[in-house]
């Protein structure tokens, strides 16, 4: 086992894939010498040349459109978008092409694709590049979606994703690229649809993706200190979800709390409150809450933007409340 | 009957009202005079008093919100049960250049106030249904425990998987029962017979005199004491174990079979003994006001107990006594 970031795990688990297999390669802007922005790519096009790290343009559109073609006609392209936020300008690539020709050619094309990108706020980046929005991709038939929350996921769950068949969203948060986590010195995957019990607790679940499975840990670790036992799962993919450990957990601390970065309105947490509304409704001594962004641009101002996302504090004040049967009218 | 708060107009050219703050919380009980909330107006700031008893509830606007004159803000329930459930009326649509006088606005809410006498009995959690969370409730369906003894307790709702424990320490009665009271009495038999043979003429089965004790025993509890709500009557019948029960048998045909009712506790219990050589019986436990009937030759014989004051014992069995000795008394 070695202590490394997240940022170096991706790394990794691009590099060992793209040993692997010679049809991967890997396309966006400033991958290639700048090992983009946030340095994740570094060395790979001093290994694997400017032919399969490839450096484009500022087009979205055109390369996420070149990487579809490629995956259909037999290569396996990981496309690097710099930032979850420009999902917007690729849109028709990814949810009317990638997306359906599986689907559309009769099962005839597939379209081996992984697009990564990140998501999370906090990071003073203004509202056009701080945004939280897999829940967009999520919505779509076709698509996969995975939500790394350490090194260890970030490299198992990349690691999956590239030798799917299927086209494949992942977020990373882009706050966490320094984090460090013990990963395995040996070759490991994760299977998509198979959530992580991080923490096992009693009086309630507090369900967390991506950045926020640190923010219910940090809760968590909070409660404990007051009695109260808090279970925290990380569901590691959206599409597939894992809703069986889930509702397994529900039905035993008969409490929930979801926790995600997106905004709070029609979002991941919404999907996951209704399952469990509908699945475990008799097993529920609360009302399911759910807590995310705040449904406002990300605003510039530090001191604004750190009050859109959930806390560890906040969301411990919201599981006392849950356990002490105070939640009546929660907003 | 809950009451409606209102926003006064305090002020000559005032179109709205700004809550400076509540002086109660939901759920708080208040006495009419007591100070509910704090208002400002263009001039100054007033308190604004309750006009009745009861708890504060479905309270629509916060502190720092401005709100039209005439608009209900808050509703004072009854019961601290019905406090959690009661909804404030809709607020009524604002109408631009035809603000009615503020006199005519209060007009509506003024009058359910009239016919609430001081002394009225509490009605426990009346129609106001419980709330509780769906697990609590699912196991307090397995486990037979009855959440309408936590809100007759005066537990607050809602009621979670924790209440139950309480719930099961509450004791089965309801609290500050009136001292039991026995009374009999004896009526003639004749017209109820004839009654009976009448039922089975007109339906074709044979009449059950429980049925018909039950409809008369609740009418006469109705009479006795004025109660409205709904009633639950247990029917027993001697050599039979099942008990029936059955709602509001004064409200529905005397000729409508017994079938087997809601679960729960019963409000009154008929036990029909005629037809066997038992005169009377007696269970330790019994918290319902129990009626039995028994055979007395020409005459039927009625006994009463149960923790009714004893003027209302008196009412009830005498008005039960008139409708068997002269059905039509019932039927009128």
């Amino acid at each position: 086992m070695a202590e490394i970031t997240l940022a170096k795990a991706v790394n990794q688990a691009i590099a060992e894939e793209m040993r692997r297999d010679e049809t991967i390669f890997l396309i966006g802007e400033d991958v290639a010498e700048a090992g983009t922005p946030f340095k994740v790519l570094s060395g790979l096009v001093e290994e694997f040349g400017p032919e399969r790290i490839i450096d484009t343009p500022i087009s979205e559109p055109g390369f996420v459109g070149i990487a579809v073609g490629a995956a259909m006609t037999g290569s396996r392209p990981i496309v690097d978008l710099m930032f979850g936020d420009f999902l917007f300008l690729v849109m028709d690539q990814l949810c009317n092409q990638a997306a359906k020709t599986h689907y559309m050619s009769g099962g005839k094309l597939t379209v081996p694709m992984v697009l990564r990108t990140n998501l999370g706020a906090t990071r003073r980046s203004a509202a056009q590049h701080s945004q939280s929005l897999h829940t967009l991709v999520a919505h779509i038939p076709g698509l996969k979606v995975a939500l790394p929350s350490s090194a260890y996921e970030a490299k198992g769950l990349m690691k999956t994703a590239i030798r799917d068949d299927n086209p494949v969203v992942i977020f990373e948060d882009k706050l966490m690229y320094n984090d460090k986590a013990e990963v395995p010195d040996t070759e490991y995957l994760i299977e998509f649809g198979r959530a992580e019990i991080v923490r096992p607790g009693r009086d309630i679940t507090l369900i967390g993706t991506s950045s926020m499975v640190q923010v219910a840990l940090g809760a968590a670790e909070t409660l404990a200190r007051e009695g109260i036992s808090a279970e925290v799962i990380d569901p590691r993919t959206i599409v597939p979800l894992d809703e069986d450990t889930i509702l397994d957990s529900v039905r035993r601390t008969s409490r929930a709390i979801v926790i995600d970065e997106g905004h709070r309105s029609y979002g991941v947490t919404a999907e996951i409150a209704s399952r469990i509304g509908e699945k475990a409704f008799y097993h529920l001594d609360a009302p399911v809450q759910r807590m995310g962004a705040m449904d406002v641009p990300v605003p510039f101002s530090p001191a604004l933007e750190d009050l859109t996302v959930p806390t560890a504090e906040q969301v411990a004040e919201r599981a006392r409340l849950c356990v002490r049967g105070e939640v009546f009218d929660a907003a | 009957m809950p009451h409606d708060v209102i926003m006064p107009a305090l002020g000559m050219a005032q179109d709205t009202g700004l809550i400076v703050a509540w002086l109660k919380q939901p759920g708080d009980a208040v006495k009419a005079g007591e100070g509910l909330m704090e208002v400002e107006t263009d001039k100054a700031t007033m308190e604004v008093e309750a006009q009745v008893d009861g708890f504060l509830s479905g309270v629509a606007a916060a502190a720092g919100e401005h709100v039209p004159i005439g608009q209900v803000v808050a509703v004072i329930a009854d019961t601290e049960d019905a406090a959690v459930t009661v909804e404030p009326a809709a607020p009524e649509p604002q109408v631009e250049d035809a603000r009615p006088a503020p006199s005519e606005r209060a007009a509506p809410a003024e009058t359910p106030r009239e016919p609430t006498p001081q002394a009225a009995p509490v009605a426990a959690a009346g129609d106001g249904r419980i709330l509780a969370s769906p697990k609590a409730r699912r196991l307090a369906r397995e486990q037979g425990l009855d959440l309408g003894h936590l809100a007759r307790s005066g537990a607050r709702p809602p009621y979670h998987v924790a209440d139950l424990e309480v719930l099961r320490a509450v004791p089965a009665t309801a609290p500050a029962a009136a001292a039991a009271t026995r009374i009999e009495a004896q009526a003639p038999r004749a017209q109820f017979d004839e009654l009976l043979e009448f039922i089975a003429a007109e339906t074709g089965a044979a009449a059950e005199p429980g049925r018909v004790f039950a409809a008369f025993a609740a009418a006469a509890l109705r009479e006795a004491t004025g109660r409205e709500t709904e009633l639950r009557v247990g029917i027993e019948t001697a050599g039979t174990t099942a008990p029936a029960r059955l709602v509001d048998p004064d409200r529905i045909s005397l000729a409508a079979t017994c079938e087997a009712g809601p679960d729960g506790p019963a409000d009154l219990i008929v036990r029909d003994l005629t037809g066997s050589a038992i005169t009377a019986m007696r269970r330790d436990g019994e918290n319902a006001v129990v009626i039995q009937i028994a055979d007395a030759g020409a005459h039927l014989a009625i006994a009463l107990e149960g923790a009714l004051a004893a003027t209302e014992a008196v009412a009830l069995v005498n008005a039960f006594a008139g409708r068997i000795s002269e059905p039509l008394r019932h039927l009128l």
